[in-house]
């Protein structure tokens, strides 16, 4: 009894450190649905008021401007205005008979199943996280942390989905969807068994509600506020089934691109200025497979995902035998050399995350549990584009504003080595920003080599033309060219790092490194602080983004010298031609338009020489416990970013006894190293 | 003896000024210039003037105290503490020899019938100078093999041919040797169990094919690698058998298995342990730097931080302390208040936070131990003020008094010579403190840039990878035995300096 006493207090105040949250009980009683129902007009009045008033000021930004090309973008800026102006309401609620009759609706049957019929229910899968979640809010202050990928973005479903082998949509919240012939609008049909976790059904008010709650201003939202209002251009209800979603322009893969998951009303009923607070811990109802339930949060220890028992979608044909684990408890480790412990003692069932690391996959894999068979390893050819990582130049920063020396640091930094050395061959180096993006291909460009003889000729053309005792070079100015690499701490990158500055010495330019750990690099970089940095942005299928680091408007303030803070254009990178390719490639609606815009961007950029691409892998790794099975033939689906994102795997209860009766009595079973190559396609890396 | 040390001061400011204007790097001396051109030039002309004030006004030997000359026979009578004294002393003899013994550049090269001196001019030779390839710095260890198989000349290198740091050796491999169908590495009973590749004839450096065996045969994933790198063949084998393969196209199949290759090798990809044949005597750390050059040259540095740090605290301390003791008063009670504050300041953590403001890229020693002194110089300053407390009310300071002498003097010639045991006592304690603080700093990420060799980034690197036991052995060895060392000294000092013979602990 002492003990559950002194265990809970333990809880309320860890509670209470991890962000003031109080047991819901706690907070008064508050009902936000007035509030909502007011919201739909106010927003709609503020809505057409700023596009009067972009009406009216457009037309004096056009005369003045005298850029042709920035002339264009206002031009076609205002033009969409008139546009939206023609049907100016954001929050429509129409009726039934509103819906256009000749829209040819889709349903996507005929698309191949995901999941493997051996599949069977139940099981616990233990996995971990490296720090206790901030929160289980999906929206406001701290929501966008790693764990919200676990219990939200990867379990929750949204009004369709794309089909993770084919790239085609396919239903999910909506059994069928239409789009209109302009391209603008897509008008959805919600699956009448769909229901929350709770019991109650979904509605089309249940997006509603998503809209309203990313609109708002009462949670930290920054980007969710932009995204909807400059996104959407309207969403309608015409039943408690049938809605629609328009966009504010034409998109190839319209349905995808206005794809949005349901919102309880009954659950956010409270939602309200202090919805940050109230809400911290609160567990959702879901419209997915998994919910968490209040006792299994265990404050600083773990969180438990719950399968939902009747789960409306457990048959649907894209759904069924899929999302087999019963509970999934994300256990807090906090160190990584633990982490690998504790899954060789089996109290983790599958390590994902650190087997693309050679020296884990080679070597602290030679153990006798993976030679006697009990673990297994696997490798698998996924298509997801790799991350956009290597080195950003800062071109606000003298003397990177030089292209010969930025070309000169292309041929000096010797990623090549790194892979060989470093990595064991196991990366491929990474060519340009659109590499890996299956629908528009690879653009023909190859990342230049590390060669001293061209990075000693092109520091020369850039003045340095002298050599220093230590062997670095100097300009007539006497400034020595060393420069200062700003990178994630962390064991592999600062050995990658180390190797780029040993290599880089014998073309006489010196790197000097300056590790910081993640949150203060990453502000760093982003408040342009920095000469060079060494940053990897994670990148999503299926059309690459060039606006968010690239366009002009991100680079620098109103006085065209400061570089502008809070953005990801790390390079301060501003050139008419590329926000002229960064807006195509937003723009487009057609797939051949996007390639022309990446294509046309990646060209510059390789001309330019801002930014230095490092390495890419086409595959990932993972080790599991036997009993943790996958689809036999082909293991995963193809787009794919982690083994575990796609939950096709389930635990084999009875293969679990008898690996531990297996290990009791010393019977081993042959090693097991699995390659499933079927997505190597031929005729080039990717 | 103090002419002897003014005559070395002398010699070490003009050699350090002689090797910077001639463009030579003379082991140790060259050090003074290789902090900053100021520091350079500020360092040795002072050698000089106090070697030629020394000279002019401090009398040809120091005339000890009898008392003194007895603490000395004491001292010298321990033989622990003296042996280790005396090895201390030639550890830092060898530590002064520098890139004499080790070093990635050649000590001399005889090439085409010239000679040069790499390692000791201040000059960088290119590749091309000696007819090979390039503008980059010539590698040594590599034209050490063409002149040798070219017969254009010798090279001699150092004993460590390997710089401490940003050195990296190219990947070594072993060659596998095929018996009866089955791969073995040389000399071993076992069938090979492990990856292994093989690489095109014509071009050594690039990979074939890269395969899995087990038991000697191929078994498991093999890849096969075009020319330009890129992937053309991802294969699988079961005991020997392929089972299935699948061709990406980059290369032609035909092509592919027509290419001439080398016989299966097995790469050591870093941590390399110890391999005589590459000259890693003591392994190399996961980066592939030397262990031995890095311990090397983390003692070197070690070296220099000791000097300064002694320079700075025992400086500043002894004139604070002292004065705070002789003088009290507001004097007294200032110092104490700011003593305290500083004393409050948990000095680890400062360090750190100030390290993260300047960055480590910006670091450099001389910062590291301006900051670190900043904190540490109270250290000495309580038991001294105490020491002086007591001893200016002694007779012989009254004495001295009376007839006239001015605080200066009775400080320097009355004071100090009392208090010398108490310091000397003190210093081989704060030697094993500035090495602890050094390496628990690298060790935490805080201290100084790659540039320099440290002892606490080889105990991260160790403790990261426990298999590579090499690391950690080597490291934890020469740790413990500098420390030991120190400890020993200390212990005799104190023993040599304790007025009694004879102690009796209760």
């Amino acid at each position: 009894m002492k003990f559950s006493v002194s265990s809970s207090l333990l809880v309320v105040c860890t509670a209470a450190l991890l962000g003031g949250a109080l047991p819901a009980a706690d907070f008064p009683p508050y009902d936000g649905t007035t509030e909502r129902d007011a919201f739909w007009s106010y927003y709609n009045k503020k809505v057409l008021e700023g596009l009067q008033s972009q009406e009216k000021e457009l037309p004096a930004l056009i005369a003045k401007e005298t850029d042709a090309a920035a002339k264009a973008e206002i031009e076609t800026q205002l033009a969409m205005t008139r546009e939206r102006l023609k049907k100016p309401e954001y929050f429509t609620f129409a009726k039934p008979e509103d819906v256009p009759a000749d829209l040819k609706w889709e349903n996507g049957m005929d698309e191949p199943e995901i999941g493997d019929p051996n599949a069977k229910k139940g099981g616990t899968m233990r996995q971990y996280i490296l720090s206790f979640p901030p929160t289980l809010r999906i929206l406001g202050e701290n929501s966008n942390s790693s764990f919200r990928g676990y219990h939200y973005d990867d379990v929750e479903m949204s009004l369709i989905n794309l089909h993770p082998e084919t790239g085609r949509v396919i239903p999910c919240v909506a059994k069928e969807w239409a789009v209109s012939p302009d391209s603008r609008t897509v008008y959805f049909r919600i699956d009448p068994d769909a229901t929350f976790s709770d019991g109650t059904p979904i509605e089309a008010d249940d997006f509603f509600l998503q809209f309203y709650m990313q609109l708002s201003e009462y949670p930290k939202n920054p980007f969710g506020n932009q995204w909807y209002s400059e996104n959407y251009s309207n969403i309608t209800r015409y039943d408690a089934r049938t809605l629609s979603i328009s966009l504010t322009e034409a998109k190839p893969l319209a349905p995808y691109y206005v794809s949005t998951s349901p919102l309880s009303r009954r659950f956010y009923s409270e939602f309200g200025p202090d919805f940050e607070q109230r809400y911290q811990w609160r567990c959702r109802p879901s419209a997915g497979p998994y919910v968490i339930h209040e006792e299994d949060i265990k404050f600083g220890r773990s969180v438990t995902l719950s399968r939902v028992k009747n789960w409306w979608a457990k048959d649907k044909k894209f759904y069924r035998n899929r999302f087999n684990v019963d509970y999934i408890v994300y256990r807090v480790v906090r160190l990584q050399e633990k982490v690998m412990e504790l899954f060789r003692q089996g109290e983790l069932d599958v390590e994902q995350l650190m087997m693309g690391i050679p020296e884990y996959w080679y070597e602290k894999l030679e153990i006798p549990e993976v030679h006697n068979g009990y673990i297994h390893k696997a490798k698998y050819y996924n298509i997801w584009p790799g991350s956009h990582g290597g080195l950003w130049l800062n071109l606000a920063s003298p003397p990177l504003d030089n292209k010969e020396l930025r070309l000169g640091l292309c041929y000096a930094t010797n990623y090549q080595k790194v892979i060989d050395f470093d990595l064991r061959g196991d990366f491929q180096r990474l060519n340009s920003f659109s590499q890996g993006f299956p629908l528009i291909g690879d653009p023909p460009l190859k990342a230049r080599p590390f060669d001293v003889q061209l990075a000693r000729e092109h520091f020369a053309k850039a003045g340095y033309t002298k050599r220093g005792n230590d062997g670095v070079l100097i300009n007539d100015k006497g400034e020595r060219l060393s420069l200062t690499i700003l990178h994630r701490k962390s064991e592999i990158l600062q050995k990658v790092m180390q190797r780029l500055k040993e290599e880089a010495l014998k073309c006489g330019l010196e790197y000097k490194l300056e590790g910081m750990d993640s949150t203060a690099y990453f502000q760093k970089a982003t408040q342009k602080k920095h000469q060079i940095a060494s940053v990897a942005f994670s990148v999503t299928p299926p059309i690459p983004d060039h606006y968010q680091a690239w366009h002009s408007k991100d680079a620098f303030m109103e006085d065209g010298k400061t570089p502008k803070p809070n953005t990801n254009n790390l390079t301060s990178f501003a050139d008419p031609r590329m926000d002229k390719f960064c807006e195509d490639e937003r723009h487009a609606t057609t797939i051949e338009e996007i390639r022309k815009a990446s294509w046309g961007a990646d060209q510059i950029i390789y001309d330019e020489a801002p930014w230095i691409p490092a390495y890419e892998q086409n595959y990932y790794r993972v080790a599991y416990w036997r009993w943790v099975k996958w689809p036999e033939r082909t293991f995963n689906v193809a787009i794919s970013e982690l083994p575990m994102s796609s939950h096709v795997h389930w635990i084999d209860e009875d293969v679990k006894r008898e690996t531990e009766d297996a290990m009791r009595s010393g019977k081993t079973f042959p090693e097991t190293d699995l390659v499933f190559d079927q997505n190597l396609k031929s005729g080039g890396t990717k | 003896m103090n002419r002897k040390l003014s005559i070395t001061a002398i010699t070490l400011g003009a050699l350090a000024i002689l090797g910077e204007l001639c463009g030579l790097l003379i082991p140790t001396v060259s050090w003074f210039f290789s902090i900053g051109p100021w520091f350079g030039w500020i360092s040795s002309l002072l050698l000089i003037v106090l070697g030629i004030l020394g000279l002019l006004f401090l009398p040809r030997e120091i005339r000890w105290t009898p008392v003194t000359l007895q603490r000395f026979r004491r001292f010298r009578s321990i033989g622990r503490g003296w042996w280790s004294f005396r090895i201390l002393l030639a550890l830092v003899a060898v530590a002064m020899l520098d890139q004499a013994i080790v070093g990635k550049r050649a000590l001399m090269v005889r090439c085409d019938g010239k000679t040069y001196f790499p390692a000791f001019v201040q000059k960088r030779y290119q590749a091309k100078d000696f007819g090979l390839e390039g503008e980059q710095e010539a590698s040594y260890r590599e034209l050490k093999q063409v002149l040798s198989t070219q017969k254009r000349g010798f090279v001699l290198m150092p004993l460590v041919p390997w710089d401490p740091v940003l050195d990296t050796d190219t990947l070594q491999s072993i060659t596998l040797e095929q018996r009866d169908g089955k791969w073995f590495k040389p000399g071993d009973k076992e069938p090979f169990s492990g990856r292994a590749r093989t690489s095109y004839a014509d071009a050594p450096t690039l990979k074939h094919t890269d395969t899995r065996f087990r038991k000697g045969v191929p078994d498991g994933e093999s890849l096969g690698y075009a020319k330009n790198g890129g992937l053309a063949l991802s294969a699988f084998y079961k005991a020997g058998v392929k089972e299935r393969e699948k061709w990406t196209g980059e290369m032609p199949q035909t092509e592919f298995e027509a290419a001439a290759v080398s016989p299966y090798e097995m790469t050591i990809y870093p941590p390399i342990p110890p391999l005589w044949k590459a000259s890693h005597y003591l392994g190399t750390d996961s980066k592939g730097w030397d262990v031995l050059a890095q311990i090397y040259g983390g003692w070197q540095v070690n070296l220099k931080a000791i000097v300064l740090y002694l320079a700075f605290t025992y400086g500043v301390g002894l004139i604070v302390g002292s004065l705070m003791g002789f003088l009290g008063g507001v004097f007294d009670i200032t110092f104490q208040r700011i003593i305290e504050i500083i004393e409050e300041l948990p000095f680890l953590y400062i360090v750190m936070i100030v390290v993260s403001i300047i960055t480590v890229a910006e670091m450099n020693l001389v910062i590291l131990l301006g900051v670190i002194c900043l904190f540490s110089w109270t250290s000495l300053t309580y038991s001294l003020r105490a020491l002086a407390y007591k001893e200016k009310e002694r007779d012989y300071i009254a004495a001295a008094r009376l007839q006239g002498a001015s605080t200066w003097r009775i400080l320097t010639r009355y004071l100090l010579p009392n208090m010398l045991a108490t310091v000397v006592t003190n210093v081989p304690f704060s030697v094993a403190g500035i090495i602890s603080s050094l390496t628990a700093l690298a060790f935490l990420g805080f201290g100084l840039p790659e540039t320099y060799p440290q002892w606490g980034w080889l105990f991260d690197d160790g403790i990261n990878h426990l298999s590579a036991l090499w690391i950690s052995i080597s490291m934890f060895a020469a740790m413990v035995f500098i420390l030991l060392l120190v400890t020993f000294v200390g212990e005799a000092l104190r023993e040599a300096f304790d007025p009694k013979k004879f102690t009796t602990y209760q």
